[in-house]
């Protein structure tokens, strides 16, 4: 029988396995852990914990005086019953509908806009992220004018020969007013990512589709929108919280109406709430609210997130 | 594996039972009234006030902490000038926070809801001559026969005219749902509007007001069921659906809560109006151009109003101390003072000469007798948000008053019968 042993200098080399240092462990990831407590910390405490809270509060019945009754899912039960909350879905799932599309493609057609050297362009980028750091209650007030009778907006219709529209007192067109002004306040920042995205994309490949005969609609089909997927995921999955979670501007503009046409997932939390006292029902809404977006989120991930 | 994470579970719902029973309120209830000996009142004593009228710094107060404190010297009153804005969401915060204030300014439709939960200390002995307040004060402040709140002042909603508007129509100013409806179509061919009226705000000022002018009430007598759907309420609707209809008020405050800065009434192009605080009303429009009328009548004459008072909860460390205090607050030499100066009508029948040089404002005291506040339920903020979507609905999209009110009607009654 022929014996096999390994050559001499395999034989000094071996050993027993050295353990190597988990890369979580390593004094550079200790350093970043210490970077990162304060913010995780406060994330657990304002963030998790009242979350965590809540979803306990909605399993009872909480008052005013600090009296907790755990009630199981009697308040699940009487939510599903109630047509109330079907209503605010109902709306929060519209707005959602026509203020995502809007908010991204504005966004978008921005990012493309400002995706160019042109002198002044970084002052321009200042002012469209204006709207960002403007007050949501600020920016209620002053569209609550601009969609008046007599505001800009019918003013300009009539200059084109259309006719005035009854933006706030019409149940069909508040919530596509409301989404107008959703677009509004948060395309800067949207813009911002996006335009980041579109810089990150090298400008050989534009040049490549040039001479292949490419136009600028065909560029932006076939190169910019496929490479920025990462970024309009992100920007996704941030409209989307943002339109399930619409409340301030709903809150100044129109109080829920006409006829609860404006009213949301997020307002009923708040009247239940702070208006009736009934904690435990408004948390309940508030977990479902949570297990909505979670699943929308989830949903998008698997559709444009695993190709980004 | 499955015994850890079983264990997990263990521990993490035990932790939240601790904490919610961490949270748990109750305790003895303090003893009503003013000890007669002012040296055996000791304690701090946090005092929520919020602008009124013009009274609206703490520094207003101080004068009055000091000669309080000439009485009682161990007592401090810590005095925080509170916002309107997000009143009801700061109190609440404060406290499920377990950092409520001791006493606390009050409207009428607070009461209720407060003393529900058992927060708020009884003040039927706080003193001996309640009977020197207007019952409708008094009766603005007790839930089920019991007082809660020691009353400060009286608001009553103006009822006024603009007198360019008058003069633009060639009418008089309205005292009657036919007078108005008669002054309609002339106000509105001077490019005028008749009247205004907030589908945003509370009903007390808006439809109910309506509603018992016409004779009815919002619920039944026992406030076990809805009574706003009879035929007194749809008269009332009606009436106010033929004022949109014919164009008579703007469109737009129907569903927007616009500032009162804002409004037609402000940019002086409405006849009438009621509701609004005259001072107020003042500081936007020439007072020259203001004519001051009787409250509004059909088959009652009433007032829109509200009235101010100052609550105790009964959480609070230092109950006899609060009680001194807010003892002093409803002393007719105090409340003479604040009237005086804040522009709001006095709550004590033994209050008399003020606004001698104001005949508009002194007038306002001979209605006080017309004015309702509201509906004292638990639930009466509820109601009315269940049933201002029906009035849009009416209004916006003209369905019809039977109907609207009928549908708000079954969810009143669901509402009230979920208790």
């Amino acid at each position: 029988m022929a014996t096999v042993t390994a050559p001499v200098d395999q034989r000094s080399t071996v050993g027993p396995p050295r353990r190597r240092r988990s890369r979580l462990t390593s004094p550079g990831a200790l350093i970043a852990y210490v970077f990162i407590l304060p913010y995780v910390a406060f994330f657990l405490l304002f963030r998790i914990l009242p979350t965590l809270y809540g979803i306990v509060l909605s399993f009872g019945d909480y008052g005013l005086s600090g009296t907790f009754e755990l009630l199981g899912l009697d308040n699940y039960q009487r939510l599903f019953a109630d047509p109330l909350f079907w209503n605010a879905l109902k709306v929060t799932g519209l707005y959602a509908a026509i203020a995502i599309p809007v908010s991204v493609t504005v966004s978008l057609a921005m990012a493309q806009l400002c995706n160019r050297v042109l002198r002044g362009m970084s002052i321009y980028r200042s002012i469209f992220f204006l709207p960002v750091v403007t007050s949501p209650v600020l920016s209620g007030l002053i569209f609550i004018w601009i969609f008046s009778a007599d505001g800009p907006i019918n003013s300009l219709l009539g200059t084109v020969g259309l006719s005035p529209g009854s933006w706030l007192q019409s149940s069909g067109l508040v919530l596509p007013a409301l989404a107008l002004v959703s677009a509004w306040m948060n395309f800067g920042y949207n813009m911002l990512i996006l335009l980041a995205g579109m810089l990150a994309i090298p400008q050989e490949y534009y040049e490549a589709a040039q001479l292949d005969g490419a136009g600028p609609w065909r560029r932006f089909r076939s190169v910019t929108l496929p490479l920025l997927k990462p970024a309009l995921f992100f920007v996704l999955v941030l409209e989307t919280v943002k339109s399930f979670q619409a409340f301030d501007t709903i809150y100044v503009m129109t109080g829920g109406g006409p006829v609860r046409a404006s009213y949301t997932l997020t307002f009923m939390v708040y009247d239940q709430g702070f208006g009736y006292f009934d904690f435990g029902y408004a948390s309940a809404v508030g977990v479902v609210l949570l297990l909505i977006t979670l699943v929308f989120s989830l949903i998008q991930r698997r559709l444009v997130g695993r190709s980004a | 594996m499955r015994r850890t994470v079983r264990a997990r579970i263990t521990a993490a719902a035990g932790s939240a039972v601790l904490l919610l029973a961490a949270c748990g309120g109750g305790g003895d209830e303090p003893e009503v009234g003013v000890p007669a000996n002012a040296d055996e009142v000791s304690g701090t004593v946090v005092f929520w006030t919020y602008p009124l009228g013009v009274i609206d710094s703490v520094n207003w107060w101080q004068p009055h902490v000091e000669e309080f404190q000439e009485e009682y010297p161990d007592v401090e009153v810590e005095v925080v000038m509170q916002s309107f804005s997000n009143r009801e969401e700061a109190l609440i915060t404060a406290i499920a926070g377990g950092n409520p204030p001791d006493v606390v300014y009050f409207n009428p439709d607070f009461i209720p809801q407060f003393a529900d939960q058992d927060l708020l200390l009884p003040l039927d002995d706080l003193r001996d001559d309640w009977d020197s307040f207007y019952d409708a004060s008094l009766a603005s402040m007790t839930w089920q026969d019991t007082l809660y709140g020691a009353p400060l002042l009286m608001q009553k909603g103006v009822n006024m005219c603009h007198t360019d508007v008058m003069e633009a129509a060639g009418v008089d100013c309205p005292t009657t749902w036919e007078e108005l409806r008669a002054a309609g179509p002339a106000v509105k061919d001077a490019g005028y509007y008749l009247t205004e009226y907030s589908g945003t705000s509370t009903l007390n000022h808006s439809f109910y007001q309506y509603l018992w002018m016409a004779g009815g009430e919002v619920l039944t007598e026992d406030l076990s069921a809805a009574a706003f759907n009879g035929p007194e309420g749809v008269e009332a609707l009606e009436f106010i659906q033929e004022m949109v209809e014919n164009e008579w008020v703007p469109l737009q405050p129907i569903s927007v809560a616009e500032q009162f800065e804002q409004s037609q009434l402000a940019q002086g192009n409405v006849l009438y109006h009621s509701g609004e605080n005259l001072p107020h009303v003042r500081s936007v429009i020439d007072p020259g151009k203001i004519v001051t009328t009787e409250p509004l009548q059909h088959r009652e004459q009433v007032a829109v109003g509200s009235v101010g008072a100052w609550s105790i909860f009964d959480t609070t460390s230092s109950p006899e101390a609060a009680q001194a205090w807010v003892h002093f607050l409803s002393e007719a030499d105090f409340i003479e003072q604040f009237i005086a100066e804040s522009g709001y009508l006095p709550p004590r029948e033994d209050i008399e000469g003020l606004f001698a040089d104001d005949p508009q404002v002194a007038e306002g005291i001979d209605h006080l007798d017309y004015v309702r506040t509201g509906v004292m339920h638990p639930k009466a903020r509820e109601i009315i948000d269940v049933i201002r979507p029906h009035i849009q609905a009416a209004l916006l999209e003209g369905q019809d008053a039977q109907v609207a009110l009928d549908a708000a009607a079954a969810e009143v009654d669901a509402l009230i019968a979920r208790g």
